[in-house]
């Protein structure tokens, strides 16, 4: 088949294109942070809910978010005062807010839905990541959903 | 044909304009490196943004891209480009699932959130706009229809595409950035506007009328339109105008007519128009006194744009019709340099602008050949399809000057040639000048 030359003009504004691209990426991959060092092996008794948070983030979160990107500034958020309650609260209705604070607009799904066990779990795996002190109880989660109404 | 240095300077300019959403994508304030392949999938992503964006431009009907390129040239580009930032979006998500998997499941429209779902949305118009270019005429979709979606299913990909990267993306979170992107976009989207809207008014104030329509050979008519409360429109021999016959100037019912008359003769101008579709079909109705109205000149197909020792044109069927404007103008200007013209048809009665031909022959130094593929009892010339055996010995003046060759006719005559004279004949490319009219 014979290519003539706008063709081949095409292909080279193609192939410029996608080499531009993945030197960016590579650059850009090459300096990104380390992720932070993962939470240390939980005890046997513990081991059913870390499995049961490593499912809900799979099904629930990870097709937007990558844990190593997310976990370090969850892990932050929920050290601080209030925190961590901003960050179930944030869970609940997709709405961000600083402890204290009113609510902004929504500009992530809604997680209500989900039983109290399963966003527990799902928070724990994300505050295990981010090397944080995690045990995120179902009651919590509860106590907050009640605080929302 | 274009030469090498300038079809790279507008594939270097393409790339530039392609990247500027990524340039601003990547300017601080800028969030922390992230997977390669999550990377990679937002470079190729802006990347397809800005070449979207482009094609816009490309079809803008800019005099200075069109005139140095060709609006040919510039189609071609646009259906290759325009299918290139369809690939590149398409690989957006796909590039995003290697290093996550589940990114896939945001392909369902009724999962994911805002960002995902006017991701999902764009690449829908982008695939029906790919389809419906692709596959219109088995899909019976009229032309003036495809149009009318073409061009709003192209502005929906772009605003759902810069939808999605704010709602979506990381990195346009500083005003500046979304107002920039929001500028560079509408800057080119709004070329089309100005098309669309600008350009019709100033059309207006142009018009032309429809004094004689003259029935050629093989369902061709001659349109001759003389302007009306204006000078004309000079262009140059070979070069053709979008016509708005009997519509109104801002009517998307605009079919791109060569001009058969010649070029020195400004204030009356012909049009030959072959029966071949919808609109076409009507031509030989119409009555005397219709407005019309004609965007142009456009074009590089013109002897005035490439000069030569000499030319051999190739015409087939209703292709003569710009060659015989390039030989009438050739003519009147007392032209002296030898050419040669090999006409294809199908039938002796078939010829179309036979008597033109023939007459412009004596007027100038033009060998005419006629090849007919189904001669009448007692042809004396050629038979069949134009050949290397035709071709070759003419591709050169009686004295030894190269020839440069303009080459108009159906597409499959088009393409044969086109191999003929640049692969086999080794004419340089530069030298060969075409010009196609099927755009989709």
């Amino acid at each position: 088949m014979r290519i003539d030359r706008v063709t081949w003009t095409s292909l080279g504004v193609v192939a410029a294109l996608v080499a531009v691209a993945v030197a960016v990426a590579a650059v850009r991959a090459a300096g990104r942070p380390s992720p932070p060092p993962r939470a240390a092996v939980a005890a046997p008794a513990a081991a059913p809910l870390l499995a049961r948070g490593a499912a809900a983030w799979d099904a629930e979160c990870a097709a937007c978010h990558a844990l190593a990107e997310v976990a370090p500034a969850a892990a932050r958020l929920a050290a601080s005062p209030g925190g961590r309650a901003a960050l179930v609260d944030f869970l609940l209705d997709g709405r961000p807010r600083r402890p204290g604070a009113p609510p902004g607009p929504a500009d992530h799904p809604a997680f209500a839905g989900l039983p109290d066990r399963d966003l527990a779990a799902a928070l724990d795996h994300l505050l295990a990541a981010g090397g944080a002190d995690a045990s995120v109880e179902p009651a919590e989660i509860a106590a907050r959903r009640a605080a929302l109404r | 044909m274009m030469r090498r240095s300038r079809l790279a300077a507008l594939a270097a300019a393409d790339v530039a304009l392609a990247l500027v959403p990524l340039g601003v994508a990547l300017a601080p304030p800028r969030p922390a490196g992230r997977a390669f392949w999550v990377e990679l999938s937002l470079a190729v992503g802006f990347a397809a943004l800005g070449q979207m964006a482009l094609q816009f431009g490309l079809i803008a009907r800019f005099e200075r891209l069109s005139r140095p390129y060709g609006i040919d040239l510039l189609m071609q580009l646009h259906r290759q480009l325009g299918v290139a930032a369809v690939a590149l979006a398409v690989a957006h998500p796909l590039l995003l699932a290697v290093e996550r998997p589940a990114a896939l499941r945001l392909l369902d429209p009724t999962a994911g959130t805002a960002g995902s779902r006017t991701g999902v949305a764009a690449l829908a118009a982008l695939v029906a706009l790919l389809v419906l270019s692709f596959a219109r005429r088995p899909l019976r979709v009229g032309y003036e229809a495809w149009r009318l979606s073409h061009a709003l299913l192209g502005l929906a990909a772009v605003a759902l595409t810069l939808a999605h990267v704010f709602l979506a993306g990381r990195g346009f979170e500083a005003a500046w950035k979304r107002g920039a992107l929001v500028a560079w976009c509408l800057a080119l989207v709004g070329l089309v506007l100005f098309l669309r809207l600008v350009e019709p008014a100033l059309l207006a104030r142009r018009p032309w009328q429809v004094v004689e329509v003259r029935p050629e050979a093989a369902e061709t008519w001659s349109v001759v339109l003389e302007p009306v409360g204006h000078p004309g429109m000079r262009f140059a021999p070979g070069q053709f105008a979008w016509a708005k016959i009997g519509r109104s100037p801002w009517s998307l019912d605009e079919h791109p007519f060569s001009f058969s008359s010649s070029a020195a003769r400004p204030g009356r101008l012909e049009m030959g128009i072959k029966e071949l579709g919808d609109f076409t079909r009507t031509v030989g109705r119409l009555p005397l006194g219709t407005r019309a109205w004609l965007d142009g000149p456009h074009g590089s197909f013109s002897t005035d744009l490439h000069p030569a020792p000499g030319y051999l044109f190739l015409a087939g069927g209703i292709g003569i019709s710009p060659i015989l404007s390039m030989l009438l103008t050739l003519a009147d200007r007392g032209d002296r340099r030898p050419h040669a013209l090999l006409y294809a048809c199908s039938r002796w009665d078939r010829v179309a602008y036979r008597d033109e031909v023939e007459a412009v022959a004596t007027q100038l130094d033009l060998e005419v050949v006629f090849v007919l593929e189904e001669p009448p009892e007692g042809w004396a010339g050629p038979s069949g399809w134009l050949t290397r055996e035709l071709i070759e010995p003419r591709l050169a003046t009686p004295g030894g000057e190269p020839r440069d060759v303009f080459l108009c006719g159906p597409l499959p005559m088009m393409s044969a040639l086109e191999a003929l004279l640049i692969d086999d004949c080794r004419v340089p490319d530069e030298r060969v000048h075409r010009e196609r009219f099927q755009l989709v």
